[in-house]
């Protein structure tokens, strides 16, 4: 087994996450998948080299998809306080 | 060169012109109806004086280098191209001047008269000013290209005094038809000129001022374009022009349309000297003609062809002033024909005589016009002779001018050139002529007769025209009385040293002989065939003969049909709707704002405020930068 | 036998995370998320890094799932699709998916010259906590200011705002 076929699994969950992340219109949805984007390169982070600082590294990035997920969320709930909708088709505030 | 910068010429050109700027621009206001009168008469007279003083210093030269030039300054310089604002003063160009500046003072003086209470008054004068300018510039020219500047400028003020009273749209379309007519002609005049230009520039010619032209012409011969030898093509298309300018077939239509403006400009414009314009290039040009026998022949059968063509027409109309314009392209004809036969100075001959008696004529129908009030139809008239003496005698010294009667001065130039023609052209073109004089003397009978003559024919009572008017008839008329017999060998001696005045040959009495009596048996008939019973007669007889030539052959209509319309339905159909409302418009201009508009529109849609589209756009530009990438 | 433990345990999170994409209830779609994220684990263990495994476990679908589930139960209608999206637009977005797999594939086609151990290595969390308390410490101490933001921007946004 080589590094190519660790990282083309990587690289494989990590398409088949942003397919779903960019096929979705509900923004909770999106959320999801952004995790499982970020869990897709954390594993390629891992496999591509068996150095401990690769290790630490994927550490660093396991709190930060924590604190990315709290603060998406926290987000998710107030949009849905103010436009009474998730769907990221309703919420043309940007247009133009 | 000889007689350099001679400084009266430019006097000759400048008077006309100050008068021009005078009343054109402070007419109205500070001259009115008296001093713009005064003012336009008195430039043309100053302009005579000079022309007079040139003369009498020419004369004084040796008759072999008679040559006055003067060099204003250098127009055009283009490289090896050169062509310089300048004036020469032959002969010739003696000659031409003036008649033009003689006869137009004599007719600006009845304008004033004429034009009385006309608005346009100052306008008027001014316009003839200038005409008289660009006639000036065109006979005193000396080199075809200012000569051209004349040609065309004489175009023009024909165009503003033809449409003079331009609230009237007929007038106001008499006007451009002149001038559009005249344009078909000066398109050929202009390839002509081209041509002349280009093969002499290609012979190492580059200096286009007459003297250098007679010089270098033999160097023509030599070269042919499109099959044709060069100097008969380019004397067709310099005739071609001219057929244009002096009203000949193919493009004589607008004279008789041109009768819509005031009746002294048609006197001065449309008799004695615009149209005589064609005859003096042809003059001036005599020695590329002299290359060119086969244009001379074309030139002398059109000249044959108009004059017969244009008399026929004259005998039907009904008035007063087309019988004179078809008389006018008439006469033309017989200058044409004259130098078509080799003939330059009696062509030239028959101008000056022209120039006499059809303008007396013109002014004669103008002080009828004025005495009845507008009125210009012939059989509306009649009985004249007892309300306006004074334009029965003069129109009568006209009239008897221009049928040939000995001894006037119609009878001499006709007479010549008919001579001529039957030594140099064949005998039938002298006997088409011969029987154009005796259609002459027919139309120009049938005019006098129902207007002066006969009884009243419902018009109220005419009343005989001021002293303004009826003074340079008088002087017109002494000269067709005695113009003829007092220029006869004087003129040809002047015009060419070498002439020698030929004796008079059996032969030729027996052809004056036959040309007086043809205008003879055209007066008598004429006075016959104005009785109301043989006319009506006549009429019954050949109705659609009479139609068809009181409709002037349906010339005009046949062009419309020909020519206007086709380029009528060009222009609206395929240029204007195709080209320029489909293509430039919709496609180019509309086209290009729709496109970037929708690109734009299309772009836009990127930005819709919505986040998963955000993320799209954002991955695609991804993915496409790593395709590019990797 | 690493081999085929890494290539299940692969399998599993990317069928997992195909079914996602096509789930309609939110439940199962979070189930299958856990799943996603336990096989995860799996491939972390496999590859002899099971300190992580053990963090996957507990954050991932620990914290961040629970996270998830909350938030679903709160707006369970927020899994769904209203209004669908644009056929078009999913096609996109699926073609530009694909493309940056195969871009990715291929820049990594370099790799296949580096062999992997198929070996089970003793646990490294030594060198693994030598390295994320000595040489990144900084960045290690950095993590918790970051989690500490999260915390007050997430407690400042979703708060209710008690009238003053």
């Amino acid at each position: 087994m080589s590094a190519y076929n660790l990282a083309s699994l990587a690289f494989l969950l990590f398409a088949l996450a942003a397919a779903g992340f960019l096929t979705c219109g509900s923004l909770v949805r999106m959320l999801m998948f952004l995790e499982l984007m970020l869990n897709a390169a954390n594993i390629a982070l891992v496999a591509l080299n068996p150095l401990p600082a690769s290790q630490a590294y994927a550490v660093m990035i396991f709190a930060i998809a924590a604190a990315e997920a709290g603060v998406g969320l926290a987000i998710l709930i107030t949009l849905s306080a103010n436009f009474k909708t998730l769907q990221a088709g309703n919420i043309k505030e940007l247009k133009g | 060169m000889e007689g350099n910068y001679y400084h009266l010429l430019k006097w000759i050109l400048a008077a006309p012109l100050a008068g021009f700027l005078l009343n054109g621009l402070f007419g109205k206001k500070f001259l009115g109806e008296r001093g713009g009168g005064i003012v336009g008469a008195l430039a043309i007279f100053i302009s005579f004086v000079f022309a007079a003083l040139s003369f009498s210093d020419l004369l004084n030269l040796p008759a072999e280098n008679r040559l006055l030039r003067d060099t204003l300054f250098n127009w055009i310089s283009a490289g090896t191209f050169g062509v310089d604002a300048a004036f020469r003063f032959d002969p010739l160009s003696a000659v031409m001047a003036l008649i033009v500046t003689g006869v137009s003072f004599l007719i600006h003086v009845y304008s004033i008269g004429y034009m009385k209470g006309d608005a346009g008054y100052n306008r008027y004068f001014a316009y003839l000013n200038l005409f008289v300018f660009f006639m000036l510039a065109l006979v005193l020219a000396d080199n075809p290209l200012v000569m051209f500047v004349g040609w065309e400028g004489v175009g023009l003020c024909s165009y503003l005094l033809i449409g003079f009273w331009y609230e009237d749209p007929e007038k106001a379309t008499a006007g451009k038809k002149a001038f559009i007519t005249n344009r078909v002609g000066d398109a050929g005049f202009l390839i002509g000129l081209m041509l002349l230009s280009a093969i002499m520039a290609s012979k190492g010619v580059f200096a286009l001022d007459f003297e250098t032209l007679r010089a270098n012409a033999p160097l023509l011969s030599s070269v042919t374009v499109l099959s044709i030898g060069a100097p008969t093509l380019i004397c067709l298309l310099l005739f071609f022009g001219a057929t244009g300018k002096s009203a000949q077939f193919p493009l004589y239509v607008w004279l008789p349309d041109a009768m819509a403006g005031p009746t002294p400009v048609s006197a001065l414009i449309h008799a004695a000297t615009m149209v005589t314009a064609g005859v003096y290039m042809l003059a001036r040009l005599s020695f590329l003609y002299e290359l060119a026998p086969k244009a001379l022949e074309v030139v002398m059968l059109v000249g044959c062809f108009t004059a017969f063509f244009a008399a026929v027409i004259g005998l039907a109309q009904k008035d007063i002033k087309k019988v004179l314009a078809y008389s006018t392209v008439s006469q033309l004809g017989y200058m044409f024909m004259a130098a078509g036969a080799g003939a330059y100075a009696a062509s030239v001959f028959h101008l000056a005589t022209h120039a006499f008696f059809k303008a007396l004529l013109f002014l004669g129908a103008g002080s009828v016009i004025h005495g009845l009030s507008g009125e210009q139809d012939l059989f509306k008239m009649g009985g004249l002779r007892k309300e306006m003496p004074i334009t029965f005698v003069l129109v009568a010294v006209g009239w008897l001018a221009i049928a040939g009667v000995p001894g006037l001065s119609g009878f001499y130039s006709k007479d010549l050139i008919l001579e001529k023609v039957f030594e140099h052209g064949g005998k039938f073109v002298w006997a088409v002529g011969v029987i154009t004089a005796a259609l002459t003397a027919f139309y120009t009978t049938r005019l006098f007769v129902l207007a002066f003559l006969r009884g009243k024919r419902g018009h109220g009572h005419a009343h005989e025209s001021p002293l303004s008017m009826t003074l340079p008839m008088a002087a017109l008329a002494l000269l067709a009385l005695a113009g003829g017999f007092l220029l006869k060998d004087r003129l040809f001696v002047f015009l060419d040293p070498a002439f020698i005045p030929a004796a008079h040959t059996p032969e030729a009495a027996r052809l004056m002989l036959i040309s007086v009596g043809a205008g003879l048996t055209g007066i008598i008939a004429a006075f016959l065939l104005t009785l109301p019973a043989p006319a009506a007669a006549l009429k019954a007889a050949l109705p659609r003969a009479h139609s068809l030539v009181f409709h002037k052959f349906y010339v005009d209509e046949l062009y419309g049909l020909l020519i206007l319309k086709p380029l009528r339905y060009t222009a609206d159909k395929v240029l204007f709707a195709l080209v320029d409302a489909g293509l430039i418009d919709g496609l180019l201009v509309n086209g290009t704002a729709k496109v970037s508009y929708s690109a734009g529109k299309a772009l836009a849609k990127a930005q819709n405020g919505r986040l998963d589209v955000y993320a799209l756009v954002f991955a695609l530009g991804v993915a496409a930068m790593l395709y590019w990438i990797i | 036998m690493i081999a085929a433990a890494v290539y299940f345990f692969g399998a599993v999170a990317a069928l997992a995370t195909l079914l996602m994409l096509f789930q309609r209830e939110p439940v199962k779609a979070a189930m299958l998320m856990l799943t996603a994220l336990l096989a995860t684990a799996g491939i972390y263990l496999a590859l002899s890094a099971q300190l992580l495994a053990a963090l996957q476990i507990i954050l991932y679908a620990g914290a961040i799932m629970t996270l998830f589930i909350v938030a679903l139960t709160v707006l369970p209608q927020a899994w769904r699709d209203h209004p669908e999206k644009k056929p078009f637009l999913k096609v996109l977005g699926l073609a530009a998916a694909a493309i940056i797999l195969t871009e990715l594939v291929k820049v990594s086609a370099v790799l296949k010259t580096v062999l992997r151990s198929t070996d089970f290595s003793e646990t490294g969390a030594l060198a693994l906590a030598q390295q994320l308390f000595g040489r990144f410490a900084f960045q290690f101490e950095l993590l918790s200011l970051v989690i500490l933001a999260s915390i007050v921007a997430a407690v400042a946004l979703a708060a209710k705002r008690r009238p003053a």
